[in-house]
């Protein structure tokens, strides 16, 4: 891992078109911009994270078909 | 060809059925080969289907049978990758979540399954923008567009 310090203001490159600005800090918070074409995807880990998650429970899951298209059918 | 599946007993399908995923599924992002098999027309239920490990697969339904006020953009990025020239290519389903507890069942509405109908690519997007969650009680979502029908 790349560790680089930065105040406040300054900013870093990330290839050719990708910038991440340090816009300020409060507490141990950091609040980040982020300049970036449009086609690049960013979010937050922990969305990530949580849909793996979710992902590898749903492949689990035990449910049973017959009993779930039938609860649907009630509405 | 044949699939043995656990879900479902054994499978035939054509290599035209086989839906891609060019960047796998987050938490399965080495399964690239799935199959959509029907398991009930009516209630739009399915079950998607790794070709790569007959193990993997998760149940699967249409989002907009159970909550017709399910709306969410594609981003720019998204449609380009997809390869999505107009709406009509677009299919969608959501991941179902649950346990022997039917009333308990969820599904994914932060992340829907987006496919292209018309070159078989597909992938899960996520919709962090949104209020929508990765699980959704499907028993609250039928009560709700109820609530709202009347």
């Amino acid at each position: 891992m790349l560790v680089l310090s930065r105040k406040t203001g300054e900013s870093i490159m990330i290839g050719d078109q990708i910038e991440l600005v340090v816009l300020g800090t409060e507490g141990d918070v950091v609040k980040l911009g982020v300049v970036a074409p449009q086609q690049q995807r960013i979010l937050r880990k922990e969305i990530y994270v949580a849909l793996k998650e979710s992902n590898e429970e749903a492949s689990k899951t035990a449910i049973n078909v017959d009993h779930l298209r039938d609860f649907l059918k009630k509405k | 060809m044949q699939l043995d599946t656990i879900a479902l007993g054994t499978v035939t399908y054509e290599e035209q059925d086989v839906i891609t995923f060019p960047q796998g599924i987050p938490g399965f992002e080495g399964y690239h080969r799935f199959l959509i098999i029907n398991i009930d027309e009516e209630s739009s239920l399915g079950c998607l289907q790794s070709l790569d490990d007959s193990r993997v697969h998760f149940i699967i339904i249409n989002p907009f049978t159970v909550y017709l006020n399910y709306e969410f953009k594609i981003e720019a990025a998204d449609q380009s990758e997809l390869g999505i020239q107009s709406e009509a290519d677009v299919e969608v389903w959501s991941i179902v979540t649950g346990n022997e507890h039917i009333q308990e069942a969820t599904m994914n509405l932060m992340a829907p399954i987006i496919i292209n109908k018309q070159n078989r690519n597909a992938k899960q997007i996520i919709l962090h923008n949104s209020a929508y969650r990765t699980k959704h009680a499907i028993h609250d979502l039928m009560a709700a567009v109820q609530d709202e029908g009347e």
